[in-house]
């Protein structure tokens, strides 16, 4: 079953291969944009389009991450490592 | 097989690179509003790329596909005017095909690159933009977008190994320029540094030039055939 957790795992997990770090070095209050973000711009693209691919085959829905809203930094499902992962859920709870 | 996406296939320069690149060994899918009237041998699919549903369409089939190699952004219109004439229809549309239409392809392209981490990108600008051509106001305006923008994405997709260059042709032979009078061609080609009029075959070589493997850190170039 795919909980906010284990959502969170899949993340943590990519952005260490992404980025070649260790795992520990994020968490789901790692910023993924705006001023303090972890990540670079090229590295965040790499990982929604790994989530896009996640959403489609263990929830079989939808992920539109290129929307307006998307990279504002106060509002953005993409703030975090755990919004991100709530956004999820929501979009398996919407199905 | 590597796979090249060229917009604007149904006539012209497009429709002539689309044909050639395939005999260097690569799979063409070539994009237009309308299918070519002549006969072609590349993967023809629908797209209007001044519309982003009309370009996300096309490429969500594509996203997942490991060889998409390049992407040739050929698509254009031209329309001979002095602005104060030029109705505001002929303004949108030239600068949502020239420029609009480029930036929506190489946005919705970047996905497959992601995954590739190779790529070319070859934006068309035009020998215009050098001299600012009288009459064409409008289409310089859209040109100089597509030079500013093709600097400026190659930096962001550098990291992917994706090269972006500009070639920028002087006038060649085609439906856009047909009706432009030969002396006033004639004016034009003489400005450039070989006083040759350009034909779709330099710019097949210069293509290929671009699109070879060994190019790998040639980027953010605008290429102007006939040199200035």
């Amino acid at each position: 079953m795919v909980t906010k957790s284990s959502v969170e795992k899949f993340i943590i997990k990519e952005l260490s291969r992404i980025c070649k770090e260790p795992q520990d070095s994020f968490s789901a209050t790692t910023q993924l944009v705006g001023e303090n973000r972890s990540i670079k711009s090229m590295q965040l693209v790499e990982l929604l389009l790994k989530m896009e691919d996640y959403v489609e085959e263990n929830l079989n829905s939808e992920f539109n991450w290129a929307d307006n809203s998307a990279m504002s930094e106060t509002w953005s499902i993409l703030r975090t490592v755990g919004s991100l992962a709530e956004h999820v859920i929501e979009l398996n709870s919407k199905k | 097989m590597k796979k090249i996406i060229v917009s604007g296939c149904s006539s012209g320069i497009g429709y002539f690179l689309a044909e050639n690149i395939i005999q260097s060994g690569y799979k063409v899918i070539g994009l237009a509003r309308n299918e070519p009237k002549e006969k072609y041998s590349f993967d023809f699919e629908k797209c209007d790329i001044r519309n982003l549903d009309s370009v996300k369409s096309f490429f969500s089939k594509i996203k997942k596909d490991k060889d998409i190699y390049g992407l040739l952004n050929v698509a254009g219109v031209a329309s001979m005017n002095l602005l104060a004439s030029t109705p505001e229809k002929t303004i949108n549309n030239i600068i949502n095909t020239n420029l609009i239409g480029t930036i929506y392809c190489v946005k919705e392209v970047i996905p497959c690159f992601v995954r590739s981490r190779v790529g070319r990108i070859i934006n068309f600008s035009s020998f215009a933009v050098k001299i600012g051509l009288q009459g064409e106001s409008v289409y310089v305006a859209s040109k100089a977008g597509v030079e500013g923008f093709t600097r400026s994405i190659a930096r962001e997709l550098a990291p992917l190994n994706v090269t972006v260059n500009c070639i920028s042709p002087g006038p060649i032979q085609t439906k856009l320029t047909s009706k432009v009078p030969s002396s006033y061609i004639d004016k034009v080609i003489k400005q450039q540094i070989i006083d040759k009029q350009c034909t779709k075959e330099d710019i097949l070589k210069c293509t290929k030039l671009i699109l070879n493997k060994e190019s790998d850190k040639i980027t953010g170039e605008n290429f102007i055939i006939g040199g200035y």
